[in-house]
Parts: C-alpha cells; sequence; structure tokens
C-alpha cells in the first residue's frame, strides 16, 4: 500500500471511548483514509474485522483483543494486518522504551494528525516490507526442503538402481512428467516408498 | 493477568512476603498476553506471570521482538480445561446412543461430526488463548491423539473474558482455557468441561 495508490486505506479504530475515538478520527479526517469506528470484542470483533478487510488497525495497547488481532495470520489463513497501537495511559517514556524494543507502531496520545499520519503510512509500508520478506524466506526455504528431497531420491535410485546420477534423475522427471506430477512430489514418493521397504526388511 | 493462577503473586503482596524479602513490588494488571510480552521485552516490566511457552518464543524471537528473559520460577502445573458446547456435548451423545459421556472424552468422537459439517461447508470451531501457550498445544494434542487433523477445524484466539459468550451464542463449540472460564461455563449451563490438561499433559507447567 503506498500513499500514491487511488482507494483510501481502510483503518479500523478499536477504541471504547468514544471521545477518545474522536480524537483519534478528528486527527486523521482526510481522503486518504476511510475509517471505520467500532466498539465490538471477541469473536464480534473477528466478524468484523473479517467482513471489513481493513489495511489497518488501530487499538488501545491495553485491550484484551490485542492477542486476537496479533494472532490472526498465525492460526489462522487470515491475512496479517499491520496493527497501530495507542498509548493513551502509558506515559511519554514507556512508549519510547516500547518502540525503541523494535514493536511495529506506537502512538501516545495526544499526538498531533500531521505525526500521526506519518506513523500509520510508516507503519503499513514497512508492514509490507516485512511480509514480503517472510514470504521470500518461505519459497526459499520450500525450494531448498525440495532440492534435498530430491537429491536424496537420487540417490537412492542410484544404490538401488545402480545407475548414474544422471540417469536417476532422468528417471524421476520422466515419471513427474509422465504423471503430470512435480519433480519434488515424484521424489517424496519415492523417498515414502523407500522407507517402507526399509521397515519391512 | 486476571486468573487463577495469578494467585501466588497476589498472596505474597497481601501477606508481605516481599516486604519481608525486602523487595519493593507494584503488581501491575495486564488485559494482553502481547502486550505484556512487549512490556517485558522493554523493561517497562521487571518481571510478568506469562505463559510457559512465551519466554522461549521471546527467545526465538517468534510473533513479536526478540530478547532474552530468564524463567526463574514456576508458578503452576496443569490448571487447563477443555469444555465444549452443551449443544455439541447432546449432539455426541446421540451419536454414541448414550445418555452420559465417559470422562475424559476422546477427540476422536467429534470425527462424525467434523464430517458433517465439511457437507454443509461448516466446521467445528474451538477457542484458545494465544499461540504460544499450552493451552493451544494441549488442545492441538487432544486432537491429534485421536487423528483429528487440525486442517479439519478453526481454532481462534479470543480474549478469555470473551469465551464464555461465545460458548453460549454458538460462535464456538468450544474451547480450551484456564481457570475459573471453564468452571463459569459449566455453571452457567452453557458448557460441559470433557477434558482436563492433566488428561493430555501430565504435569505439564503452565506459567512462569
Amino acid at each position: 500500500m503506498d500513499s500514491s495508490s487511488q482507494h483510501p486505506l481502510t483503518i479500523l479504530l478499536i477504541e471504547d471511548d468514544k471521545h477518545k475515538a474522536q480524537l483519534l478520527i478528528n486527527a486523521l479526517s482526510s481522503s486518504h483514509y476511510s475509517i471505520e469506528h467500532v466498539v465490538n470484542t471477541g469473536i464480534s470483533l473477528l466478524k468484523e474485522v473479517e467482513r471489513l478487510q481493513p489495511d489497518l488497525i488501530i487499538i488501545d495497547i491495553e485491550s484484551p483483543n490485542r492477542d486476537m488481532l496479533d494472532s490472526l495470520h498465525f492460526i489462522s489463513d487470515a491475512n496479517p494486518k499491520p496493527i497501530v497501537m495507542f498509548a493513551e495511559h502509558d506515559s511519554q517514556q514507556h512508549v519510547s522504551e516500547l518502540i525503541k524494543a523494535g514493536v511495529s507502531a506506537y502512538v501516545s496520545g495526544g499526538v498531533d494528525s500531521a505525526r500521526l499520519k506519518s506513523i500509520l503510512d510508516t507503519a503499513v509500508a514497512r508492514f509490507s516490507e516485512y511480509q514480503q520478506l517472510k514470504k521470500e524466506l518461505m519459497q526459499t526455504k520450500q525450494k531448498l526442503s525440495n532440492q534435498k528431497h530430491i537429491e536424496k531420491a537420487k540417490i537412492w535410485l542410484m544404490e538401488t538402481k545402480s545407475i548414474t546420477e544422471q540417469e536417476a534423475y532422468h528417471r524421476i522427471r520422466k515419471m513427474a512428467m509422465d504423471n503430470s506430477q512435480k519433480i519434488e512430489d515424484v521424489a517424496k514418493n519415492i523417498l515414502s516408498l523407500a522407507q517402507m521397504l526399509e521397515k519391512s526388511l | 493477568m486476571p486468573l487463577t493462577d495469578c494467585a501466588p503473586l497476589i498472596i505474597a503482596q497481601e501477606k508481605g512476603f516481599f516486604k519481608q524479602q525486602g523487595l519493593h513490588v507494584s503488581l501491575d494488571r495486564q488485559s494482553s498476553w502481547a502486550t505484556m510480552r512487549d512490556k517485558l521485552h522493554a523493561g517497562v516490566l521487571d518481571a510478568a506471570q506469562i505463559l510457559s511457552p512465551m519466554p522461549i518464543a521471546s527467545t526465538l524471537g517468534l510473533n513479536g521482538t526478540k530478547a532474552n528473559v530468564i524463567a526463574p520460577m514456576v508458578l503452576s502445573l496443569n490448571g487447563n480445561a477443555i469444555t465444549l458446547s452443551e449443544k455439541l456435548v447432546n449432539k455426541i451423545e446421540q451419536n454414541e446412543f448414550s445418555s452420559e459421556l465417559s470422562l475424559p472424552m476422546s477427540a476422536g468422537l467429534l470425527k462424525p461430526i467434523i464430517e458433517q459439517r465439511k457437507k454443509q461447508g461448516r466446521r467445528v470451531k474451538f477457542a484458545t488463548v494465544y499461540p504460544h501457550s499450552c493451552h493451544y498445544y494441549q488442545l492441538c494434542t487432544w486432537l491429534e491423539q485421536s487423528n483429528v487433523a487440525l486442517q479439519d477445524v478453526d481454532i481462534v484466539i479470543i480474549p478469555p473474558v470473551s469465551m464464555v459468550e461465545a460458548l453460549q451464542q454458538g460462535d464456538i463449540d468450544g474451547f480450551c482455557v484456564g481457570g475459573p472460564w471453564n468452571a463459569k461455563a459449566v455453571r452457567a449451563g452453557s458448557g460441559v468441561t470433557i477434558a482436563t490438561s492433566c488428561d493430555i499433559w501430565p504435569n505439564a507447567l503452565k506459567k512462569y
């Protein structure tokens, strides 16, 4: 999400206190953001998040709903969301310590709208970067794991069938093509078969 | 956290045990594990009554920042339980042609209901407290012990204070949580506790 995108960022503001919520809404009024204010908690909040699919969530640091939102992507298939914590009660010092400790974004009560906007934009940008890195890391790990399986399967074929490495790879590839399967899946099948045979001997 | 097993800390405070040791302690009530973790990492809190997998998650930097924390003392063992909604338990009893389940209940008895819901495009849904918690791991173990695939059920994190209501409203079919929430559901007539953490993992460390 960059600031030059056409549609406004959907922000879900979770705040029981109407006064505090209004302060934030005023600070954020702009065509840049579209703000939804909710006071639900627990499962009904979860349903709201699912329904709205916000680009960013602002929630009080002391809210018991934070664990639920923080863990959305960990536990389910839901997309992770950037979360900005609003810390009205904490002293300025506490908030800076939390920011230093690397938590994605904290907003202290009473911050001016310009700063708030830049904090939110930064939170969203940093979050997308982080998600992208995570994705690449996962893909790389998957690739490595596939390579390992293919190597092992080749070695097993070479030993069992007394063939060369090239021949072994050729056979795996042929099996994959003949059965419309991925090479790494064929390799995995060969390895489970190998394991089964070993166990029964 | 406002859970039964924070009692040792409160008693130490009220009975003057901290003072006796020359310690100036203030107890700060928390409402979110993630926030407690962040405060502990940042030094805003000097110490915390925390879920036992969390110090490990902190050291590994899972789901938050990386920080070295020490866990010098175990505060509680066991104490969790799995409670299912009255409705679900009635369904299970119907399927089993029995008027009373033998406890602890095996997760295998959920299988026909899972299958039935699959056809309707729905899933059996459980709630628990936090991903790095014994509650979550115990729930998964209970399911896996009976070969129920985790992909066949939904597990959500919701605040413990919302769990009994969610069970009553039918938003969830069960939860795995610590005291006093299982007892609350039973007293409200909306839930049946079908397994305790001791049944799943004898003497598991629950909180440091």
